[in-house]
């Protein structure tokens, strides 16, 4: 990947790039691989539907830049980690659930496992409800028997 | 509702500090995501000159109207926010889950029109994507929670499709009844062998008892019979209804109901939400009626026969029910596993034979084994647990019957020896045994048919909800009152100020305005994704304006009768579909009625008469799914054909013609110079020059009309759009040309 100097500002809530010297503009900033590779390569859009610039990690940016990278990373994916299943069910063929995440409490569906539950490994679980709202399970080992009963139950 | 009427009392009172004294509030929404992101509330009022947000942690936020200069609610990974673009740059006004995705795009367009100087409408029509009674989620905006759809509900739904054959079935009630009542009667009359016959002696009776015993097993086996037949007959019968009339309402349903589904899942619910309820009704629905029925019916013969003794037989009954709901809630869910494991499989199995000239290709066979054996061996490993815990249940189901019979073979004797054989008597016993079979063998598939009885409830209650979904509002193309309303259409369309959006928050067409007069010819041009076929699915009536207006010869389309105006416009697409079935069927296709001779002119008109004569059944040629293949040219002409013989005075085309090559585009091309005489026509092509003949262009940008004229006017318009097209387009066939020469 070539090098990318990347220097990041805010006007108000919107972050801008200044990409290779050039003036600073609106930008998107998102993963790459959001799914397979959160952490690793960012990417940054313009308004345009253009992709400006990539970097392999948040890692060869400024400490400033680096943070408001994270912040916008932080706003843009919203992905719940569920740290309790308190019920989940089979009614009517759709899976209902009722968990408690890092974000507070929840309860989502969705129908087919095949469609929105995508296995990272075979402990790293992420779910994608009817909606398309995003939980996560990041590791089904590390939940307690009754949430992992219940995750038994629907997956 | 989705928009609040009232946030608590000291929300309201902060937000109406932060106000001008009466500046009233046009829109009230709660978001569910507060600025760190968690699920909490955070309010927001949209007044006539601010916006204020109410988060719990953070004081009120206030933006006046006017420094905004616009609103937009923008979709994030799992989330949305809803911003206001001001001169000192961008500001988050709030965060929210994907369930409110429509209604922060309403507030959003709500700001908008503050900002314009307009009073805010919202809109009526939106659906909430939680039970508004229980709070559930719910898998559909705006469908019915099935938690809160009793289930006696679905099942009154479904003993009402059955009104029509109710005499069948209630004969099949009654003949349910006898047959119960003759599979009784066996045991009885062992007792009667041993206790009258053998024990006290009256031998004359044996004839009068064995005859008795092999009338009711004729009886039961002629019951049984007959309820089986009619059975059969009435779910069969019932299921078919359903689904013709599910048929029926899904071609009535709107577009955009359509349009949020794929194909696969509609095909689902017609026959295998409908199969599933089928299979349900034969086997599951007798097997519970009957057996409840044995149930009462011996539960009572044993108490009546021997109070003590049938307690002893009752004992293992709570045992049977707890156990067979543990096992079975252990069951049902590696069921679920092994068919998604399976249905994997064969997923995997057949990417690997339709792509199996990439996977030499690329040499990725082994790759592609190993992927399937791993699954497989997931497969293997849930079938094997799914037989282990299944025998399992069996066994312990043996167990609990085999108890149940000990006590009875160790408890009745004695009581014989006890009494002397008169309470209970050898009889009594041996009717007791031959009932223990018959009372405990249904009680281990209870449970489990009682689940089936949920999954093929869920089948009937989706096949419920879309029958419940309201279809296009209309009336029969030529009825009296649609001939009234439509009499005739001279072809004049105008869109006035139309909005559309396919889901809430992403608007395709940001006010269109256009005209064509009748017989005029216009043009569409634009990038992909401008809004040109949104245009085109909107005068076909597909969808409904969300603002804005469609005229056709100066009345609103929407008060139109439907089928009516369908039956005046006509559709040549870019892949055109052929239904299964010969050519002149799909030629008339739009007009039954049409002649041969009439079909014929139509093909002639259209280049297909030609190479329809070539093919070895001619006009009676299969086409369509299992039929003869045609090329994209030769489906393209027939499509032609089959809007001449529709004869529509509207006609539209659809990228007609974008994917032929150029020696069949210019037979297409004659073929459509004949199509559009005389007719109100409206193209979409991607090559900008076969656009030529048309009277007038629009170039459409972002769902907005940036240019209109004729062919002339905007090539010779100083940077306009459509010139810059024309050139680049040019360009590239110039570029593709050199190619082709250096290569030859």
């Amino acid at each position: 990947m070539p090098e990318t100097s990347i220097v990041m500002s805010r006007k108000l809530d919107r972050a801008h790039a200044a990409i290779d010297g050039a003036d600073a503009v609106p930008v998107r900033v998102v993963w790459a691989r959001p799914i397979t590779g959160r952490g690793a390569e960012v990417a940054f859009l313009g308004d345009a539907k253009v992709a400006l610039a990539m970097i392999p990690t948040l890692d060869v940016l400024d400490p400033r830049s680096r943070t408001i990278a994270q912040e916008e990373l932080d706003r843009r994916y919203c992905v719940a980690r569920i740290t309790r299943v308190h019920s989940a069910s089979v009614n009517f063929g759709n899976r209902y659930w009722d968990v408690e995440t890092d974000r507070g409490r929840r309860r989502f569906l969705f129908r087919e496992v095949g469609k929105h539950v995508t296995r990272i490994t075979a402990d790293h679980l992420l779910i994608r409800d009817t909606l398309a709202n995003r939980f996560e399970i990041a590791s089904l080992a590390a939940l307690d028997q009754h949430s992992r009963d219940q995750v038994n139950q629907v997956i | 509702m989705p928009f609040d009427r009232e946030f608590p009392a000291s929300t309201e009172r902060d937000i109406s500090a932060a106000l001008e004294p009466g500046e009233p509030i046009h829109v009230r929404l709660t978001a569910d995501l507060d600025f760190d992101q968690r699920f909490a509330p955070v309010r927001l009022a949209i007044a006539h000159k601010h916006v204020c947000v109410a988060a719990e942690a953070r004081q009120i936020m206030v933006l006046p109207i006017a420094g905004i200069t616009k609103a937009s609610s923008d979709e994030l990974y799992g989330s949305g926010r809803l911003t206001a673009e001001t001169a000192d740059g961008e500001r988050v006004l709030a965060y929210f889950t994907r369930h409110l995705v429509p209604e922060m795009a309403a507030a959003a367009r709500a700001i908008n029109e503050l900002i314009a100087g307009r009073t805010p409408v919202l809109p009526t029509d939106i659906d909430t994507a939680s039970c508004a009674r229980c709070g559930a989620p719910l898998a559909e905006r705006g469908s019915n929670c099935p938690l809160c759809v009793p289930r006696r509900q679905i099942l009154m739904r479904l003993i009402g499709l059955l009104s029509p054959f109710r005499y069948r079935a209630m004969a099949l009630i009654v003949i349910t009844l006898f047959g119960v009542v003759a599979q009784m009667l066996t045991p009885l009359t062992y007792k009667q062998i041993v206790d009258r016959v053998l024990t006290q002696g009256h031998h004359h009776e044996l004839a009068l008892w064995a005859g008795l015993m092999l009338a009711a097993a004729i009886a039961s086996l002629v019951f049984r019979y007959a309820g089986n037949t009619l059975t059969s007959w009435l779910s069969g019968r019932v299921v078919a209804d359903l689904q013709g009339r599910l048929h029926v309402h899904l071609s009535r349903l709107r577009m955009s109901y359509h349009g949020r589904r794929e194909a696969g899942e509609l095909v689902g619910r017609v026959m295998n939400d409908s199969m599933e309820l089928l299979h349900f009704l034969k086997d599951g629905f007798p097997y519970l009626l009957v057996n409840l029925l044995s149930f009462i019916t011996i539960a009572t013969i044993l108490v009546i026969l021997n109070p003590t003794l049938a307690l002893i037989v009752f004992v293992p009954v709570p045992l049977l029910i707890l156990g067979g709901t543990w096992f079975w809630g252990k069951l049902i869910p590696l069921r679920h596993k092994r068919g998604f494991r399976i249905g994997r499989l064969h997923s995997l199995l057949g990417e690997s034979i339709r792509g199996i000239k990439v996977v030499k290709a690329l040499t990725q066979e082994d790759r592609r084994s190993r992927e399937f054996d791993q699954n497989n061996d997931q497969l293997f490993k849930t079938t094997y647990i799914t037989d282990r815990v299944f025998s399992g249940f069996y066994e312990f189901l043996a167990l609990v019957m085999a108890v149940g019979s000990v006590a009875v073979w160790y408890l009745g004797p004695k009581g014989i020896i006890a009494s002397g054989g008169r309470d209970p008597s050898l009889g009594d016993l041996m009717a007791f045994v031959a009932y223990i079979a018959m009372f405990y063998g249904p009680l281990q598939w209870f449970t489990a048919v009682l689940n089936w009885m949920s999954s093929a409830f869920a089948g009937a209650e989706r096949i419920f909800n879309l029958l419940d979904q309201v279809p296009e509002p209309d009336i029969a193309a030529d009825s009296p009152e649609a001939i009234a309303a439509l009499p005739s259409v001279a072809g004049g369309i105008e869109f006035r100020g139309v909005h559309f959006s396919y889901e809430r928050g992403k608007e395709v067409l940001k006010g269109i305005d256009l005209v064509v007069g009748p017989g005029e010819m216009l043009g569409l041009v634009g990038k992909s994704g401008a809004g040109k076929s949104t245009v085109i699915s909107l005068l076909c009536r597909f969808y409904e304006p969300d603002l804005g207006e469609i005229l056709l010869d100066g009345r609103n389309l929407a008060t139109l009768p439907l089928a009516r105006y369908r039956r005046h416009v006509g559709i040549v697409m870019q892949d055109p579909f052929l239904f299964r079935g010969s050519v002149i069927d799909n030629i008339r296709y739009g007009k039954p009625e049409a002649t041969f001779a009439e079909v014929v002119e139509a093909a002639k008109a259209a280049h297909c008469h030609d190479f329809i004569l070539e093919k070895e059944d001619g006009y009676d040629t299969m086409v369509g799914d299992g039929g003869v293949e045609l090329s994209g040219g030769e489906r393209q002409r027939l499509s032609i054909a089959r809007a001449i013989v529709h004869d529509p005075p509207i006609l539209i085309l659809d990228e007609a013609t974008s994917a032929v090559d150029s020696d069949t585009e210019k037979s297409i091309q004659e073929a459509i110079a004949r199509l559009v005489k005389g007719r109100t026509t409206i193209a979409i092509a991607h090559r900008l020059a076969t656009l030529r003949n048309a009277h007038r262009l629009v170039v459409i940008d972002d769902g907005r009309v940036i240019e209109q004229g004729t062919h002339d006017e905007l090539m010779a318009k100083e940077g306009g759009h459509f010139a810059r097209l024309v050139r680049l387009q040019t360009e590239i066939n110039k570029l593709k040309t050199d190619q082709i020469v250096s290569i030859a």
